[in-house]
């Protein structure tokens, strides 16, 4: 038998540039689910979005450019779409979203492998859907898919979303579960 | 701390019960137009997960679909939105994509007894009456054109801020039924 285990459920209250969610991986568990709903950003913008970085056990967020990752985006129903990521990056993921009024809402399923063990790379695959902004002030929807990497051998603890360009985060639900099996 | 954070199981001391609560669970095994989840219990979470197994169509060149029902009206004009990644085994990758689609685009299989599909979708915000509803699906079946492993994988979106309180599974070819079809219906615990 096995099941989702809810450990941490985390909703934006005051706006902020980050978000950080600390204490959620442990060795309790080795695969976790990460959801993310219903965000929006506080500022409107051109392909606003969110990085997410990863907390390290002394509560440090990864900030140097040890990740690697890759997605395919669908940015609009209705062009060709794009592939966002490289070696290299400062962050494992992107999440894009915008303000209230552009309906720029962010929603995400993240399954998250090994983020604790100290002797193995931290990996992810994401999934998302949302709205977003392109260009300039035009409402489009968005989907992607994609990858990522901690390319550390070091023991995760928890993630962190940050905002582009200083914006805040206004809303937004960021439950994490570990995956029970037995 | 501009967040409310709230820890369950590891350090809260709250007994850890599972979080992938059970619905519902459908089941077509002759020949039935559409397949219909009426009590989602919108209102309990905001993501739901549907998975679906062992999709068949009494034609050729079908696929599922899935409509959503707002405040118990099915949803059938042409304004769902969809994005899908397609991958055959055959060698052949193409990007179906849509502004005007009467539904959300599920798999690529699905014709016949001999060319099922299955898949998942998790389904975001539908209880709230100011979001619109967002999904993410994957799917993976057999393509009748060559009897080759089809999958696809996408996002689609009903932009409409409205309550989904309703899911309806049927079949992309007009006028055709579903002849088998598995589905459950899970909340994620909020």
């Amino acid at each position: 038998m096995s099941n989702l285990i809810l450990i941490d459920e985390t909703t934006v209250g005051t706006p902020a540039n980050r978000i950080n969610i600390t204490n959620v991986f442990s060795a309790d568990y080795d695969t976790y689910c990460i959801q993310v709903t219903d965000t929006l950003a506080g500022t409107q913008r051109e392909n606003n979005s969110m990085d997410m970085q990863l907390i390290n056990s002394s509560d440090s967020v990864v900030t140097d450019t040890t990740y690697d990752s890759e997605m395919l985006f669908a940015r609009n129903f209705s062009g060709t779409y794009l592939n966002i990521g490289g070696a290299g990056r400062n962050e494992i993921a992107i999440l894009y979203h915008d303000n209230g009024s552009q309906n720029g809402n962010g929603n995400m399923i993240m399954w998250v492998f090994n983020p604790f063990q100290s002797d193995t790379y931290t990996f992810q695959v994401q999934q998302s859907s949302g709205r977003m902004s392109y260009p300039s002030t035009t409402e489009i929807p968005h989907m992607s898919k994609g990858i990522g990497i901690l390319r550390q051998q070091s023991s995760i603890t928890g993630y962190s979303f940050i905002n582009r360009d200083n914006y805040n985060i206004n809303t937004g639900t960021f439950r994490t579960y570990g995956l029970k099996v037995g | 701390m501009p967040i409310g954070q709230a820890k369950f199981g590891l350090l809260g001391g709250v007994a850890s019960l599972g979080s992938l609560e059970f619905i519902e669970e459908k089941s077509i095994t002759s020949s039935t137009a559409t397949m219909e989840f009426t009590n989602i219990k919108e209102s309990e979470y905001d993501v739901h997960l549907l998975q679906y197994k062992g999709f068949e169509v009494d034609a050729s060149n079908a696929r599922p679909v899935l409509r959503f029902y707002e405040n118990g009206t099915l949803e059938t004009d042409s304004v769902y939105q969809s994005a899908h990644q397609q991958m055959r085994a055959t060698g052949t990758y193409s990007q179906p994509s849509s502004t005007g689609h009467s539904y959300v685009r599920l798999g690529g299989g699905g014709s016949n007894s001999n060319d099922p599909d299955n898949g998942y979708v998790y389904i975001y915000n539908a209880g709230k009456s100011n979001r619109y509803t967002h999904t993410n699906e994957h799917t993976a079946g057999i393509y009748f054109g060559d009897n080759a492993l089809i999958s696809e994988f996408g996002g689609s979106i009903l932009p409409q801020k409205s309550v989904v309180d309703g899911l309806q599974i049927l079949t992309w070819s007009v006028g055709n039924n579903i002849t088998n079809l598995q589905a459950k219906l899970f909340g994620v615990k909020q």
